[in-house]
C-alpha cells in the first residue's frame, strides 16, 4: 500500500494545510504555535463527552498534567501558558479541569471567518489529494 | 495558613462556562452545519495526531517544527505547482535538483510563522546542527538527501493514513459536499 502512494504530495499538502489554517488562525490574534496546539489539545478534551452522544453535557474538563502528556510540553511551561490563556479568558479553570471558552474575544473558536476558511481549506486538500490519486476513503 | 488559601485556584462554576458572554451571532452556513462540533473535532484531532508525530522527531520542539516544514515546503513550491516537474519529483525516491528548489531566508521564515527573528535564527541553528537544514548562497534548503533518514520516512508514513482517517470522518458527516 505505502508503495503507492505519494508521500512528497501528501506531505506537502497536508502541512500546507496545516500552515495555511495556523497562519490564518493566529493573523490577529495574540497567540503563538504553543498556544494554539495547547488550545487544540484542550478543546479536544473537552468535546468528548458531547462527541460520545452525552447530549447536553457540560465539556469535559483536562488537567495541565494531561495536556502536558498529550503534547509532551514540560509541565511548567504547560503552566505558564495557561496561565496567561487563562488571563486572557481563552480558557476557564474549573474543579474537573481547564476548559476552553469558545466565545472569547481574541477570534479564536466561533469564528465564522475562520470556521469556513478550514472547510474551504480542507474541501480543497481533499480535492487535490484525489485528483493526484492519493487513496482516502 | 492564610497565604496558602490566597495561593489556591479560583474554579469557575461548571453553569458559568455554558453561558454564552458574546451576543448572538449572525447566521453562519459553518457553524450551523449539522455536524459542526464533529467536524472542529476531527480537525483537532488531525492537528494533534500530525503535531505528535511530526514533533517527535523534533524533541518537541514545536517551533523548531514549525520551521522545518515551512522550510521544505517552500523547497518543493516549485516542483509541486508544475505538473510536469510533479511528475518527475513528487516523490520522496527522487531528489528535487537545484535548478528546481525554491529557496528561504531567516527573515522570509519569520514573516511566514510570525515567529520573532531572533527565534528563528536559534531554532534554524539547531537543525543546521542537527544536520536537517542546509545553508546555500540563496538561503535555506531541508537536507536534500532526508529521503533516505529514517526518522525522517517513519514521521511521513503515518501522515498518509492519518488523513484518510480525517476524510473518512469528514465524509460521513458530509461536510465535504460543497
Amino acid at each position: 500500500m505505502t508503495k503507492d502512494i505519494d508521500f512528497r504530495l501528501v506531505g506537502r499538502l497536508s502541512v500546507a494545510y496545516l500552515m495555511a489554517l495556523a497562519s490564518a488562525a493566529m493573523r490577529d490574534s495574540p497567540l503563538d504555535y504553543l498556544d494554539l496546539l495547547i488550545v487544540t489539545a484542550i478543546a479536544d478534551a473537552n468535546n468528548r463527552p458531547a462527541l460520545e452522544g452525552r447530549r447536553g453535557a457540560a465539556p469535559a474538563g483536562v488537567s495541565r498534567n494531561g495536556v502536558s502528556r498529550k503534547l509532551h510540553v514540560p509541565l511548567e511551561t504547560v503552566r505558564r501558558r495557561v496561565a496567561a490563556l487563562i488571563g486572557r479568558n481563552i480558557l476557564s479553570d474549573r474543579e474537573d479541569g481547564l476548559v476552553f471558552l469558545p466565545a472569547n474575544k481574541e477570534g479564536i473558536g466561533s469564528n465564522a471567518e475562520l470556521d469556513a476558511l478550514n472547510l474551504d481549506l480542507l474541501r480543497q486538500l481533499f480535492a487535490a489529494l484525489r485528483a493526484h490519486g492519493v487513496p482516502l476513503d | 495558613m492564610e497565604k496558602m488559601k490566597n495561593r489556591r485556584r479560583q474554579f469557575a462554576a461548571p453553569e458559568d462556562v455554558l453561558k454564552p458572554v458574546l451576543p448572538d451571532p449572525a447566521p453562519s452556513p459553518v457553524r450551523d452545519h449539522p455536524f459542526s462540533r464533529a467536524i472542529a473535532h476531527f480537525v483537532a484531532e488531525f492537528i494533534l495526531r500530525s503535531a505528535e508525530s511530526v514533533s517527535g522527531i523534533f524533541e518537541h520542539d514545536y517551533e523548531a517544527a514549525i520551521l522545518f516544514m515551512t522550510i521544505s515546503n517552500r523547497n518543493s513550491e516549485k516542483v509541486m505547482a508544475d505538473p510536469r516537474l510533479r511528475e518527475q519529483y513528487g516523490s520522496y525516491s527522487s531528489t528535487i535538483p537545484p535548478e528546481h528548489a525554491l529557496l528561504i531566508s531567516r527573515m522570509a521564515l519569520a514573516r511566514a510563522t510570525g515567529l520573532p527573528r531572533e527565534t528563528v535564527r536559534r531554532k534554524v541553528q539547531k537543525l543546521i546542527d542537527k544536520g536537517w537544514v542546509v545553508e546555500l548562497p540563496g538561503g535555506l534548503r531541508a537536507r536534500p538527501d532526508l529521503n533516505r533518514h529514517a526518522d525522517y520516512v517513519s514521521v511521513l508514513e503515518p501522515q498518509a493514513q492519518n488523513l484518510r482517517r480525517l476524510f473518512a470522518q469528514l465524509l460521513s458527516t458530509g461536510a465535504l459536499n460543497a
